[in-house]
């Protein structure tokens, strides 16, 4: 309810565009005409404003990535969203304080707010029988609900000065000054540098708390540490994101990372990466996506952007992603028609008695197998492209060398595997073809060693054939 | 050579300790001395207090009452001295490291935080490794190992402590019986090397001839003696039986007591016969 009320003050109020078109984004002409004069604005010679919000916001993304990945990692992500918008009274706060809108006043508010949230949490988890979800949950919302009525009160009493403050909601980075730049590279360089002296505290803590705390780490130095470091991202991150959205900025980019690599050092720096091209994309969509006089909040553009690149990874990383496994799943299949059309050809050989005639009908390999010609025409394609078969001649179909020698060994595997599954897993003889039939495409060398020591070395499966070698 | 040959110190102990969780006490009263160079097993039932006794001695946990010495001095000045091996399940084995990188977490405690990582570190970590039959893993990445090989990475990483005094909490948990024979190896060898070993044990078959010392434990010590003296059916039935139910319904009784709440009677423990 509160968060409606301001949405609709957010209408009302932005109708204050003066500092936006000053600032000759949010314009009037196309949407491409905007952001080829932003980013043209960025190659000039001047450090003005288009440099100002890039770079605060790629300095914002590295911060809130880098840290982020040790949230994700603690699987901290809702202790990010408690003391982002926790924030929020701190804010106002500040602004009270200050009688204006200083950054500097704006975000010691805000760190204060955030400090202060966490130490309730701790204390209500300490003293209650309450979880740490239950606790945060009462507490980020009561400070949260605290800074709305604040800000509702100063704009009902038109208070000087105070327009402007709801852009910390959902974040507005278009029209900060040079001053703001440079406070935001600042922390995002004492934040790397903390991460860097305490690289090694943070990783074993992250890992194994309790075995951190038995070589001497102080648990009070690690939750200092983590809360301050974690709130002094978002401190950063609420001008361009807002407190509504800021847990985004350290969770999504850390996710992304985490499905893309194993290592921890790469997972920071991936995660700050990440964070910096979100925070780049996002402004520049955020003025593609601006309307004439009417802004476009770029936390909204920067968690977008943030969420797309999870999207994308999700369905493409190498090794997590679902497109790769599709396609690995389709080779798979591929690779196995092949292969049992190789096995059906070494059959035939095995009849022939001899394999120096290389060419097989297609509608002799079909008999065999009990399939249509044109199913065994696409196996042969699919060995072809292995180069299994010729791939000049369609039918008959001319085995190579190659082909000759991988049909040797999808046989032998199938073999090896009836073997085993009758003489050491006490199977019948009839019960282990079709265990094998599957089994033959996924055996890998090691398992096929392991199995001729174990056999000794066969010459004959259960049914009496011998195991090609 | 080690703090054994300085000082005749106990390798630990602990005196007169009380040891409780949200203001329930779940270890009353313990003192124990453990001579140096035993392999000495802790044994008793569920919510015995069996790791609540290492963690108390790690300092891990806040002591209600009594004290912790480690070679005769505070567990505090002593940390090179001692590795702690934590249970296995209460670590996220999907953490985005190596092998490696864990047994090296093991050398963080002996370097400065100003210094950094070296090569005698990497060293002592790849030996360690080799030690627990783990050198081919080494750049593996931990999920992706079984949870026998989990449980040798973590002795791993206690043996690159190079300490003198070990504490495990249940290294046996859900390791396969190669892996069980290989650790019970290792720490015979520590024990051989003048090493303490105190390890949570919870398989009373094995605990007779694994151990030198046992540590009979349910809340209270109910007896702690070379294994042929304690190992005894009166002893376990005192150890395992349920007499002392008494004591978890008294912690109770002091728990609510000291968070201010109601006095509440459950399981009508005032009866003249249970008292």
């Amino acid at each position: 309810m509160p968060l409606e009320a301001c949405s609709i003050s957010l209408n009302e109020q932005l109708p204050q565009p003066g500092a936006l078109l000053a600032a000759g984004f949010y314009t009037d002409a196309p949407w491409f005409d905007a952001v080829s004069r932003f980013i043209r604005s960025l190659f000039d010679s001047r450090f003005d404003s288009a440099d100002c919000v890039l770079w605060g916001a790629v300095g914002l993304g590295i911060a809130c990535g880098m840290l982020g990945a040790f949230v994700v990692l603690r699987r901290q992500s809702l202790l990010g969203d408690a003391i982002g918008h926790a924030v929020l009274p701190g804010v106002v706060g500040g602004f009270l304080a200050a009688g204006s809108k200083s950054t500097p006043a704006l975000l010691l508010g805000a760190l204060l707010a955030g400090l202060a949230a966490a130490g309730v949490i701790a204390l209500l988890q300490r003293t209650t029988v309450l979880k740490s979800s239950e606790c945060m949950g009462v507490v980020f919302t009561g400070f949260y609900a605290i800074g709305i009525v604040m800000i509702k009160r100063l704009q009902n009493n038109q208070t000087p000065g105070q327009a402007g403050l709801e852009r910390f909601l959902f974040g507005q980075i278009v029209g900060i000054s040079l001053s703001d730049v440079i406070l935001i590279g600042a922390i995002t360089a004492g934040a790397g540098l903390c991460v860097w002296v305490f690289w090694r505290t943070l990783a074993v803590s992250s890992f194994d708390h309790e075995f951190a705390l038995s070589t001497g780490v102080r648990a009070i130095t690690i939750e200092l540490l983590l809360t301050t470091l974690l709130t002094v991202a978002i401190v950063a991150g609420i001008q361009a994101v807002g407190v509504v959205l800021v847990a985004a900025l350290l969770v999504t980019p850390a996710a992304t990372a985490y499905l893309l690599t194993d290592r921890l050092h790469r997972m920071v720096i991936l995660s700050a990466a990440l964070g910096a091209i979100a925070g780049a994309v996002g402004i520049v969509l955020s003025i593609a996506l601006a309307r004439p006089g009417k802004d476009m909040p770029t936390g909204a553009t920067i968690v977008f952007t943030a969420g797309v690149l999870f999207g994308l990874v999700f369905l493409v990383a190498p090794s997590h992603g679902v497109l790769p496994r599709v396609m690995r799943l389709i080779n798979k299949r591929h690779r196995t028609a092949a292969e049992n059309l190789l096995r059906t050809i070494y059959l035939t050989i095995e009849r022939r008695g001899s394999d120096v005639d290389r060419r097989f009908g297609i509608d002799d390999i079909a008999a065999v197998r009990h399939e249509q010609p044109a199913f065994v025409r696409r196996m042969a394609r699919h060995a072809a492209r292995r180069g299994w078969v010729d791939a000049g001649s369609a039918d008959p179909v001319i085995l190579t060398d190659l082909g000759l020698a991988e049909a040797k060994r999808v046989v032998r595997n199938h073999r090896l595997w009836e073997l085993f599954l009758t003489q050491q897993a006490n199977l019948a003889a009839d019960h282990v073809h079709a265990d094998a039939e599957y089994i033959e495409h996924v055996l890998p060398r090691p398992v096929v060693e392991q199995l001729e020591r174990m056999l000794d070395q066969p010459a004959e499966d259960p049914h009496g054939k011998a195991i090609p070698t | 050579m080690n703090a054994l040959s300085t000082s005749d110190a106990p390798a630990m102990e602990v005196h007169d300790l009380t040891v409780s969780y949200h203001r329930r006490p779940v270890l009353w009263n313990v003192d124990l001395a453990v001579p140096a160079g035993t392999l000495v097993g802790i044994v008793g039932p569920n919510g015995a207090g069996k790791s609540t006794l290492i963690k108390a001695v790690m300092g891990l946990l806040p002591l209600s009452s009594g004290w912790v010495q480690v070679f005769g001095s505070p567990i505090d000045t002593m940390r090179k001295k001692v590795a702690y091996v934590p249970q296995r399940e209460s670590v996220d084995w999907t953490f985005p490291v190596t092998a490696m990188d864990v047994v090296l977490m093991g050398r963080f405690g002996h370097v400065r935080w100003w210094q950094r990582i070296g090569r005698h570190d990497r060293e002592i970590a790849r030996e360690s490794l080799a030690k627990v039959g783990m050198l081919g893993f080494a750049d593996r990445q931990i999920s992706n190992l079984s949870g026998g090989q989990q449980q040798r990475v973590f002795l791993a990483r206690a043996l690159a402590q190079q300490s003198d005094l070990y504490l495990m909490d249940e290294p046996f948990a859900g390791v396969d019986a190669a892996t069980e024979s290989a650790i019970m190896t290792l720490l015979q060898e520590l024990r051989t090397a003048g090493k303490t070993v105190l390890v949570v044990h919870h398989d009373l078959q094995t605990a007779e001839q694994y151990f030198d010392m046992l540590i009979l434990l349910n809340m209270r010590l109910v007896a702690f003696g070379p294994t042929a003296e304690v190992f005894t059916p009166t002893l376990l039935q005192q150890t395992y039986g349920g007499r002392l139910t008494i004591l978890s319904e008294v912690a109770d009784a002091v728990a609510r007591a000291e968070r201010g709440e109601k006095e509440t009677l459950r399981n009508g423990i005032t009866t003249p016969e249970k008292l």
